[in-house]
Formats: C-alpha cells, sequence, structure tokens
C-alpha cells in the first residue's frame, strides 16, 4: 500500500521534473549573434528592477545614477543573478568586470552594460599575522605583474582547455601555505567539476609560491568564510575575489593585482533563437552532467552527505542513549548539564552550531571540515534522540517497572528488559523519522566548506548558469535516500520483531 | 520463628495518612486480610513488606534478617516474596509463558525447559493453560490476574502479598479471580491479600486485619471481625458493608443517584438480578408514593432507607423512616398499582421502631 503511494509520488515527481526541463530551456535558449546590451543608458534602467549579491553595499550608488530602480533584489551567488536576469525575474545586475567578462563571453544572452559605476582593485588577503609580506610582494612584482593582463584574457575567455594551474612540481622547502579560496568564484576561484580547485588568483599565489618554495594547500570554502579562516588562523592566505576596502584592510593585508570595476550586466538585444527542444535538453543535461565529469562530483557529495548523517546518525544516538541511562541516576549535576545542553542545542539554528564549530572551537585544529560535519550533527542528533528514548520510556506504565522489581529484578535488569524494550513501539518510528531529518538537515553542512550533495548541486549550477538539472537531481536524490532509508530502518525493526515472536512460540 | 516480624513500621507521606507504628507477625501457613477504608495505609504496608516503599522507621524481619537495614540485598530478598498487582502488570511485550518463564530463567538460573515446564504447572494451576501462546493484550482482566499470580508463583516465593487483586475487575471477573486465591489458601501458601472483597476476607483467611488512620485497628478471626466487632470503626464499617443506607437529609433527595447507590451495593452483596430488581422497585415505590409528595409541598419530613443482607441472597429487610414532621406520612394511601407491586414484592413486618414501617423483600 504504502509502497504503491511512494511509487506514485516518484512518478509524479518524474513527470514535473521532464515539464520543467522543456519550460526552461525553451525559455533560456538564444544565440549569440549581436552582443548589443538591451539597455545601454542610464536612463533606460529607469523603472527596472536591479539584483546584487547579498550584503553587498551599492544601492545608493546606482540609485545615484538611476534615480528612479523600482526595486533592489538580493542573490547568494552569482548564477542565480543570472538565472533571474535571463528568466526576466531582474533587467540588471552588479558585478565586477571578471565575473561579468566571463558571463557575458559564456552566455550570449548576456551583455555588459557600457559603463562601469565605481573602480576597485582585486587583492589577494594575507593574514595580519604574516611577517613576510614584503617578500609575497616582491615575488609578485618579480613573476605575476608582467603577465597580469594575460591571465586576465585566458581566465576569463571561452577556452577551458586552456584553464590549468602549474604542477607544484617545486621542493616547497620553506614549508606549506594554506590557502582559503573560494569555490564559487569563477574565473578568480572555483571549484571544477571533478572537485578540482582552479582561478586566476589561484594561478597568482602558485606562482608567489614557486618563486618562495612554499607548497601550496588550497581549502575550499563559501566566499563568507574565507576572511574568518584567515583571521582564526585556519589559512594562512585567502582569495576569492576579494575587492579591496578600507574596511578589510583593517583586518588582513592585501597584495594589490588587477584593476577592476562594478559594471552591471544586462540582457542582450539580440532576439533570442530557440533551439530544437531535444538539442538544448540534451546539451543542457551534459553540461550538468559529463561534462568535466560533473557526475562524479554529484556522486561523491551525495557519498559525502550520506557518510555525514550515517555516523553522525549512529554516533547521536549513541550519545543520547547514554544521555538517558545518565539522567536515569538522578543526579543533580548531571541533570543540570544534561538540560542546559538540550536547551542549547534546541535554541540555536543548525547552521550557526556548525559555524560555531568550525569557525571557533575547532578553528585552531587541522581537523577537516567533514569530521566537524560529524561531530556538530551528532550533538544535534544526540538530544533528539534524548528526547525520543526519554519520552518512549516514560510513555511505559510504572506498574511494569515496579512488577519486575516485586520479581526481584535489579533497577538495571527492568529498565533493559522490561521497560526499554517496550518502549521500542514508540521510539522506533520517531527515531526513524528524526532520522530521515537528520539526513536532510545535513543539506546545510556546505556552509562550513564539506561538499555534500546540496553544494555539489550549488557548485554545478553555478558552472552551467542553469538551476533546472542540478536541483532537479539533488531533490531525487534526497527524496530516493530518503525513502530508501525509512525502508531500510522499517526492515531492521521488522527483523527484531520476527526475533521477539519467534522467541515468544517455544 | 515467624516468617514476618514487623516492629513500629512508621511512614509519612505529604498528603496522605501515615503508617504509625505498626506492630505485625505473620506465621507460615497464615492467610491474612487486610480490609478498611482507602486511603489508611493498607497498600503502604503491603508495600513496604517487600520494599518497594521505603519505611521511615521501625524494622521488617523477614526469614529471620532485618530487610529495613541498609544494604540489604533487595532482589534477593523480593525472589522469596511474591506480589500480585492491582493492575496486573503483565510483560507487555511477552506472552504469557513468556511472561512466567523469563523471570525463572533470569534470576532462578533456570534453563528454558525448566522454566518452560514450571511455567506450564501453573499455568493449568490457574486454569489458563490454554492461554500459554497469548499476549497479555489478548487476555481478560481476570485471565491477566490470574496469569500474574501463575507468574509469581512459578518464582516458588515463601509469602505471597496481594495488593487489591480484584479492584480493577470487571465484576464478572471477580469470582474466577477469588476461586484461584481460594485454591492457593487451600494449598496452605501463605498469604498476605489487601481487598475490597469482603466474601474473600471471610471464607478464606485465618485473620483479618482492620486497618484505619494507619494503624491496624482491630483484627481477630473472620468471624470475631464480621460477626462481632469490638470497637466503634469496625463495628461501623462492617455495619456499611452488609447495610444500604439512604438519609434523605444527608446524603439529598436526588431520587437517580440513590438508586444507583443502591444497586452498586446490592452489586457488591452479590445479589442476583432478581433481588436486586425487586429491591429498587420496592424503594422506589416507597419513595415516590409516600415522600415525594411532601417533599412537592415543602414539606420538612426527612426520610431514611435501610437495606440490611444478611448472607448472600439469605434474608434482605429494608425499614422506612421518617422525621421532621408532625403528619404521618405512611397515612396517606398509595395508589393501586403501587401497592399491588409492594405486595407481590414485599412481606410487611412489625416494626418496633416508632414512625417506621419494615418489610421483607421476598426472595
Amino acid at each position: 500500500m504504502r509502497n504503491n503511494i511512494l511509487l506514485r509520488l516518484s512518478s509524479f515527481l518524474v513527470i514535473v521534473f521532464l515539464l520543467f526541463s522543456v519550460i526552461s530551456i525553451t525559455a533560456s535558449a538564444a544565440s549569440a549573434t549581436d552582443r548589443t546590451p538591451e539597455e545601454s543608458t542610464f536612463e533606460e534602467l529607469n523603472g527596472k528592477t536591479i539584483s546584487m549579491l547579498t550584503g553587498a553595499p551599492f544601492e545608493e550608488l546606482i540609485s545615484s545614477k538611476i534615480p528612479d530602480v523600482k526595486e533592489f533584489t538580493y542573490y547568494s551567488t552569482s548564477s542565480d543573478m543570472v538565472l533571474a536576469l535571463t528568466s526576466g525575474k531582474t533587467d540588471a545586475f552588479l558585478q565586477n568586470t571578471a565575473v561579468g567578462e566571463l558571463f557575458v563571453n559564456r552566455n550570449p544572452s548576456l551583455a555588459l552594460f557600457p559603463d562601469p559605476l565605481k573602480e576597485a582593485e582585486f587583492g589577494i588577503a594575507f593574514s595580519k599575522k604574516n611577517k613576510d609580506l614584503s617578500k609575497w610582494q616582491a615575488a609578485y612584482d618579480k613573476v605575476c605583474a608582467g603577465v597580469l593582463d594575460e591571465l586576465w584574457s585566458k581566465w576569463t575567455g571561452l577556452d577551458e582547455s586552456k584553464k590549468n594551474l602549474p604542477q607544484q612540481d617545486w621542493e616547497g622547502k620553506n614549508g606549506n601555505i594554506r590557502v582559503a579560496a573560494c569555490d564559487s568564484l569563477e574565473p578568480m576561484s572555483y571549484m571544477t567539476g571533478e572537485g578540482e580547485m582552479k582561478g586566476m588568483e589561484l594561478e597568482l599565489i602558485l606562482m608567489m609560491a614557486k618563486e618562495l618554495d612554499y607548497k601550496v594547500t588550497f581549502i575550499p570554502m563559501e566566499f563568507s568564510g574565507i576572511l574568518a579562516a584567515v583571521e582564526g588562523g585556519k589559512a594562512d592566505i585567502c582569495c576569492g575575489s576579494l575587492i579591496i576596502t578600507p574596511e578589510r584592510s583593517e583586518v588582513v593585508n592585501f597584495i594589490h593585482h588587477h584593476k577592476t570595476a562594478f559594471i552591471l550586466i544586462v540582457r542582450s538585444a539580440a532576439a533570442p533563437e530557440n533551439a530544437g527542444l531535444f538539442e538544448s535538453l540534451s546539451e543542457s543535461f551534459r553540461r550538468t552532467f559529463i561534462v568535466e565529469d560533473r557526475w562524479k562530483m554529484l556522486l561523491s557529495g551525495l557519498g559525502t552527505t550520506m557518510l555525514i548523517s550515517v555516523v553522525s546518525g549512529i554516533s547521536g544516538l549513541i550519545l543520547g542513549f547514554l544521555m538517558t541511562l545518565l539522567k536515569r541516576k538522578n543526579k543533580r549535576i548531571i541533570n543540570g548539564i544534561i538540560s542546559v545542553y538540550t536547551a542549547i542545542i534546541a535554541g540555536l539554528p543548525v547552521v550557526v552550531i556548525l559555524m560555531l564549530l568550525y569557525y571557533v572551537v575547532f578553528a585552531v585544529s587541522d581537523i577537516s571540515a567533514v569530521l566537524v560535519a560529524m561531530i556538530g550533527f551528532t550533538i544535534i542528533f544526540a538530544p533528539k534522540a534524548y528526547g525520543v528514548i526519554m519520552s518512549a520510556v516514560n510513555s511505559v506504565d510504572k506498574g511494569q517497572y515496579e512488577a519486575a522489581l516485586a520479581l526481584g529484578y535489579s533497577e538495571r535488569q527492568a529498565y533493559f528488559k522490561v521497560i526499554l524494550p517496550q518502549a521500542r513501539k514508540i521510539y522506533f518510528p520517531l527515531l526513524r523519522s528524526q532520522f530521515a531529518l537528520l539526513f536532510k538537515e545535513t543539506s546545510v553542512a556546505g556552509y562550513i566548506a564539506v561538499v555534500d550533495l546540496t553544494r555539489a548541486g550549488d557548485l554545478i549550477r553555478g558552472r552551467t548558469l542553469e538551476a533546472f538539472f542540478p536541483l532537479m537531481t539533488v531533490a531525487i536524490a534526497y527524496f530516493l535516500i530518503t525513502w530508501l532509508i525509512t525502508f531500510v530502518i522499517d526492515r531492521i525493526g521488522l527483523t527484531f520483531d520476527k526475533k521477539s515472536g519467534k522467541a515468544a512460540k517455544k | 520463628m515467624s516468617l514476618v516480624e514487623i516492629r513500629e513500621l512508621s511512614k509519612k507521606y505529604e498528603n496522605a495518612v501515615p503508617l504509625k507504628k505498626i506492630d505485625l507477625t505473620v506465621e507460615t501457613g497464615e492467610v491474612i486480610s487486610i480490609i478498611g477504608p482507602s486511603g489508611t495505609g493498607k497498600s503502604t504496608l503491603l508495600r513496604c513488606i517487600n520494599r518497594l516503599e521505603t519505611p521511615d522507621s521501625g524494622s521488617i524481619m523477614f526469614d529471620g534478617k532485618d530487610i529495613c537495614l541498609k544494604g540489604t540485598d533487595l532482589t534477593a530478598v523480593r525472589k522469596k516474596i511474591g506480589m500480585v498487582f492491582q493492575s496486573f502488570n503483565l510483560f507487555g511485550h511477552k506472552s504469557i509463558i513468556e511472561n512466567i518463564m523469563m523471570p525463572q530463567q533470569d534470576l532462578l538460573g533456570k534453563t528454558k525447559e525448566e522454566a518452560y515446564e514450571e511455567a506450564i504447572v501453573q499455568l493449568r494451576r490457574v486454569g489458563l493453560e490454554a492461554k500459554a501462546d497469548n499476549m497479555p493484550d489478548e487476555l481478560s482482566g481476570g485471565q491477566k490476574q490470574r496469569a500474574a499470580i501463575a507468574r509469581a508463583l512459578a518464582m516458588h516465593p515463601e509469602i505471597m502479598l496481594f495488593d487489591e487483586p480484584t479492584s480493577a475487575l470487571d465484576p464478572t471477573m471477580v469470582t474466577e479471580v477469588m476461586n484461584v486465591i481460594r485454591h492457593l489458601a487451600d494449598d496452605g501458601i501463605t498469604m498476605l491479600i489487601v481487598t475490597h472483597e469482603m466474601r474473600l476476607a471471610k471464607d478464606i483467611s485465618t485473620r483479618v486485619l482492620y486497618m484505619d488512620q494507619g494503624e491496624i485497628y482491630e483484627q481477630g478471626t473472620p468471624v470475631e471481625i464480621f460477626e462481632n466487632p469490638k470497637k466503634e470503626l469496625t463495628r461501623a464499617f462492617v455495619l456499611k458493608i452488609t447495610n444500604w443506607c439512604w438519609d434523605t437529609e444527608e446524603d439529598g433527595r436526588d431520587f437517580y443517584e440513590m438508586s444507583a447507590s443502591l444497586e452498586e451495593f446490592c452489586r457488591s452483596r452479590f445479589m442476583n438480578r432478581k433481588m436486586m430488581n425487586n429491591c429498587s422497585i420496592v424503594v422506589e415505590e416507597l419513595y415516590s408514593g409516600y415522600f415525594q409528595p411532601l417533599f412537592k409541598k415543602g414539606d420538612k419530613t426527612e426520610a431514611e432507607f435501610i437495606i440490611e443482607a444478611q448472607g448472600e441472597n439469605e434474608k434482605i429487610t429494608l425499614s422506612v423512616s421518617y422525621r421532621n414532621t408532625d403528619s404521618d406520612p405512611f397515612v396517606s394511601e398509595l395508589d393501586e398499582i403501587s401497592s399491588a407491586i409492594l405486595k407481590s414484592k414485599t412481606n410487611l413486618l412489625e416494626s418496633k421502631k416508632k414512625n417506621t414501617i419494615m418489610y421483607e423483600i421476598k426472595l
């Protein structure tokens, strides 16, 4: 009965998936014959919607040039803004010239607005504690400054085959240097479908490191984390299209590299020309899954998600169960600790707990982000398991316990042989749904530089500038795995039931 | 040496009557019933004996050892004391036979086969062999309680404690459990029974304790307690068991409440259906024939109905009296139907008291 419903649900999802792919692809297909922007003067932008990255402080600047902006909207990634622009949700978005040139080169339906809004400069950020900044600056001046424009056109250009980083074939006598690099800011610093870090700033750093004879380790993370990583000592250098501002200069030291500017990206005035439905569908599929072996990234993301949820599910369950045992001792201090712990976890958003662990608690230690995520979800899951088991145990009639004691069972025996087995029919289904919840909750692990299923989808989305296939794939994967988890846990429960059922019939 | 010797046992509760210095000796083979009003510490006393409750002071000698001392191995003591609860407390996740086998295997170190054989013996004893493989939920209340008794017996305890074993049962199931307990008494098992079932106390006890206000108020043989109680509270309690009394001043003039109370009394006396009907019809006719007209007029008359039952279905008398009035309600004529009913259901007795008429209700 239940399986039937699930089957119907999943076929429904697949149909929706196909339907949407038709719509989204017909809507976004266009050719690059003419690159004239739809709007080419500030006046034309009056009454239009303008977007920028969340937190970007440019509203005033834009308003001074375009007095009558209809609305400012904010997105968390550039690829989202491209999607919004091509689908008509917004009319222009603000980015730096590096991103802008790359996107326009790649996407024929986009064009650069002729007038830049504000000049700026990119920088590679060094920890204030780093005493060797002058050495790095000297190295930069020697090997990087001359080839800057060449690198710029290489990384913002269309020829993907040229975009390779030099091998680290030097000795690295001076040790290892850790670089916190944003994993989603093409062309400066990004992760490819194969999970490889690339980008112009990475190449610059490698060139300097070679000159100074350091080995380099790149730590991929979200943009929001890179400065904190340097400040907190998790990395020595960070990069990711950092624009030099006085505020940032107070926290880190910069090596200036390429000039840039903030520029608006608008739709190209070219009339969209529809490609064949099947071709665009298969092209879109190819870009999402085949190019750069991106399916591997999704698969390894899925593996990471499974690993994190299974490990923290099991260890959280164990921890939660230990808590119920401690609680039974009914010592004041223990009870106090348990209720404070439960209250803290209950009162904090999962993301905040993860970030606290990653950037504060484990800031100085070198443990991997996946391990931090496991620890995080363990301490998040434990109080839930504890609460479920406690309420199940409390729901067992007190008389059962008394009867066991009266027969001569010790309190411990009574708990394990009489109370827990009877609580099982209550805690088991609850734990099952809590576990399914945990599995879905792990989707925020991307915040601490874990490339899980969701993050893998995000990264692919950032590269293809198409939302549909990556999001649907991720959604269907979550749905199926959640269903599978429920199914497997149910099976485990049935095996238990059979075992105790067999014992009943001698 | 006595099996159990309780000396000056006290236990205080925040919102209940405390146990006050209880002294009690139980010899092997005794069957002791503990009766008394609710909330007078009967169950607490019982639960102190297997230390489900911890007494505040005093001592309980069991098998020559004081089990109230710190460091007593309670599990060892409890293995020798069987307990049957009001709410049965069979382990819900195990079948009936497993309920009986599990404690033997876990606590007495018996093998599965030994435990199984013992379990079958005890199930046969309580007549539940056929239900061995059923789950507790599939049994009626009476069957559950019998299974719980079998579980306790399988441990071969030196004494069995029954904590209101029939209180949670439907009236129809009380008898089956009572009969099982009766058989145990015949087998010579030492028992302490807290009960509201006076038939049980009367029939099988070697000794009856009447508890009131946290102490053993009076004790003696069943005959002494039930037929010839010496102290005032005991007398009142026993009277309440054998008599039903409704006073319109104390209990109110709600006729439906009154008939419900009468019905409950009849049930507790195990009257058959016919007797019960006769009692309520007669009371109803008298109430509506003589007193209701007066009450309606606003007369200050108060009436008292007393039904006295001797034995089960043996002899039942009803006396109706009035007070607070100058007029005699009994002079008013009953209508034809009412008097016909009364005639067919009762014999008029001669009353010795003033303002009272007495009937014997026909069997």
